[in-house]
């Protein structure tokens, strides 16, 4: 076998790792080229955004507080594509966890034990993201509306009553900037990494893509659930219970956002200070499409759109480029990630190749 | 507190707030006949109502702005087409990255132009005008419902009919609706089927792009970050709610601009902005899931009367033979 037949077979056989790997390079470049046209000094502003989010304890440690929420979304993301439903209330159910477990300790139990409470707040942020999970589960099985549209109209009535919450029930009046009152030191999570806000949630969140992976791939209900993502019909003739089980996966799914937010809350704020959605929901879902769905690949994924992300925030902080570029590099490299037939046209040469050197073989 | 004037405001804000959610809805039925979702309704809305901002803004003319507006409308269809019909990504994936692409890419387009973050309030555009219709605007009561508005406005309900006639009345119009009914059977009798679903995507963005310019040069006067607050997606419901009528998504448009207009009135009666902000999300979704409803006993109502109809038959038949079998 020559070496380029050899890259041939390599190409095919990892053609979708390649693939994902060429609409990031390219999502990337394309970031290049819009921060090197916009901005005044380029070159500063390009190495700024490539380097800088390694420079320093603090700021890779920004990098790690980052990967937190969105893991949790991603895994929630992939609880919701397991069964082939794009529920995206990952946002709004991260979102009102975030507010009601702020809400939960300093109003309604402010004086707890200390290691039993994150507990507790953890698993309340767990059972209110699960409860928003449902609303758009049960619609969507029950009366068969589209699962896309109601979940992003929930996710402003949700994110509507988080910052209610925050305005009417939590709002410390003593600040002159709108914030709830101090959370409780007893109910924060422990800081494993000095200078940095890297909480214990790093550490629950690989917990949770192990845990995910193992449900999803190793269990008998998450056999299910993928086998419905997968063919619903098919599913349902062989007797599993469609409904019930898209709805569990669906629940999960807002549980992990909901969790997410809570973590995140618990870990790195001293308040909750949020006016408007942090679109962790979002970046949850982008993860989840770059990863395929796979619960493994969701922390490489994750660390990724950390990079970019704190990339893109140092730029707006020290340079001239605003950093919402960072959403039309997500964009795209989502639209290509999920495009079928994005350079199908290499694989199929590839695939002709192979196949003619084996027919000359024979 | 209720008196005439009263009743008169709720009405024309009713009317004003739903231009953009008719011209969302028609956009949304376009591609909705063509077997699509055009989910990028949002991102169209943000950035038909920049480029047409931007292009009245630096040229002085109105009309230049409104193809501006168009411009803008029609790039994000033709990307999203790209996107989903060429490379084949998931429709709904590709809506919702474009309404992210168009949600930063306007951001950054301001930046580069006019070196401002957030808002195009440091340019002047021109906005299009209110127009009080001669005669009418006269008339007591019915005179200050429906005089007074601005043209766009008014276009909306004319283009309601244009879409009609476009979508029923004309070739381009059948063949959407043919790919859409059936792409194989479209495909079989010479149909290129994805030029029309290109064409079904750029026509919705042409639509919507109106609603984008009046949001940004008629019910405002500036283009500002992430404005359109889930109006693309109440378009799309109101789609949805219509079952590709064109006369009742323009109705459910008009209802979804009511509740708008009701949390607008509410909010100044001292309730809590935020909980009257979630009103037109939530009839929103109340509205889905009640033409689901209404859908399924539809349905089940045809069921019923083709299983009735096949009994009636089976008794028939049952008693002519009985009839046979008596005679012989």
């Amino acid at each position: 076998m020559d070496g380029n037949l050899r890259l041939n077979h390599f190409f095919v056989k990892y053609f979708e790792a390649i693939r994902t790997l060429v609409a990031v390079l390219i999502g990337f470049g394309v970031s290049l080229l819009f921060i090197y046209f916009i901005s005044d000094e380029p070159v500063k502003a390009i190495s700024t955004y490539m380097f800088k989010p390694f420079d320093g304890i603090r700021r890779i440690g920004s990098m790690v507080e980052y990967m937190i929420p969105i893991m949790f979304c991603g895994l929630g993301m992939c609880m919701m594509m397991s069964v082939g439903q794009f529920n995206l209330i990952g946002d709004g159910a991260n979102f009102l966890a975030a507010s009601a477990v702020a809400y939960i300790s300093t109003c309604l139990i402010p004086n707890c034990p200390p290691i039993l409470f994150p507990v507790i707040l953890i698993i309340a942020g767990a059972v209110i993201g699960g409860g928003c999970g449902v609303i758009p589960a049960y619609l969507q099985s029950k009366f068969k509306t589209n699962i896309v549209v109601v979940s992003l109209m929930a996710n402003y009535i949700l994110i509507l009553g988080g910052v209610y919450m925050l305005l009417y029930w939590m709002r410390d009046p003593s600040k002159t900037y709108v914030g709830s009152y101090a959370i409780p030191e007893a109910a924060k999570l422990t800081n494993i990494i000095p200078k940095t806000k890297v909480s214990t949630g790093i550490i629950l969140a690989f917990l949770a893509t192990i845990a995910v992976f193992w449900f999803l791939y190793r269990t008998k209900p998450g056999y299910q659930m993928r086998l419905i993502g997968k063919n619903a019909a098919f599913a349902k003739y062989s007797g599993i219970n469609v409904v019930k089980y898209a709805i569990i996966a669906q629940v999960i799914g807002g549980a992990l956002a909901g969790m997410g937010g809570a973590i995140d809350t618990l870990g790195k704020y001293d308040r909750f200070i949020w006016l408007a959605s942090n679109g962790y929901g979002f970046d949850g879902m982008m993860i989840a499409v770059i990863a395929k769905g796979n619960p493994a690949y969701i922390p490489a994924a994750a660390l990724f759109l950390a990079y970019i992300r704190i990339g893109a925030d140092i730029v707006g902080q020290t340079t001239d480029v605003p950093l919402d570029f960072v959403l039309v590099v997500q964009s795209i490299i989502v639209m290509l990630v999920a495009a079928v037939s994005f350079m199908s046209g290499f694989r199929q040469k590839s695939v002709v190749k192979i196949a003619n050197a084996e027919k000359a073989g024979v | 507190m209720i008196n005439q004037a009263y009743i008169i405001d709720f009405i024309v804000s009713c009317i004003r707030l739903a231009t953009p959610l008719i011209y969302c809805t028609l956009g949304a039925l376009v591609s909705m006949h063509a077997g699509q979702i055009n989910m990028a309704m949002e991102g169209i809305l943000l950035t038909s109502g920049l480029t047409g901002v931007l292009v009245s803004g630096y040229t002085g003319s109105l009309w230049l702005g409104a193809l501006g507006a168009f411009a803008g409308g029609v790039i994000i269809s033709l990307i999203m087409g790209y996107m989903n019909i060429v490379i084949n990504a998931d429709m709904m994936l590709c809506g919702i990255s474009m309404n992210n692409f168009a949600s930063g890419g306007t951001i950054m387009l301001i930046y580069a132009l006019l070196n401002t973050k957030g808002s195009t309030q440091s340019l002047k555009s021109l906005q299009f005008p209110n127009w009080n219709i001669p005669f009418i605007k006269d008339i007591p009561f019915l005179g200050k419902i429906l005089s007074g508005y601005n043209v766009l406005t008014y276009l909306a309900f004319v283009m309601a009919v244009v879409v009609w006639i476009f979508i029923f009345r004309t070739r381009t119009g059948l063949r959407i609706r043919a790919i859409g009914m059936n792409p194989n059977a479209a495909a079989s009798v010479g149909i290129n089927v994805n030029r029309i679903r290109f064409q079904a995507y750029v026509y919705s963005g042409i639509f919507a792009a109106l609603g984008g310019a009046f949001m940004t040069m008629g019910y405002l006067s500036y283009w500002a970050q992430n404005m359109m607050g889930g109006r693309g997606f109440i378009g799309i419901s109101a789609a949805n709610l219509s079952g590709g009528n064109v006369l009742l998504g323009t109705l459910a448009a008009v209802a979804f601009g009511a509740t708008n207009a009701l949390a607008i009135v509410l909010q100044t009666l001292n309730l809590k902005p935020e909980l009257m902000q979630m009103l037109p999300y939530i009839a929103t979704i109340l509205g889905l899931v009640a033409i689901s409803v209404a859908q399924k006993k539809r349905d089940d109502n045809i069921i019923k009367k083709a299983a009735m109809h096949v009994r009636l038959e089976r008794e028939a038949d049952e008693a002519k033979e009985a009839a046979v079998r008596t005679v012989r």
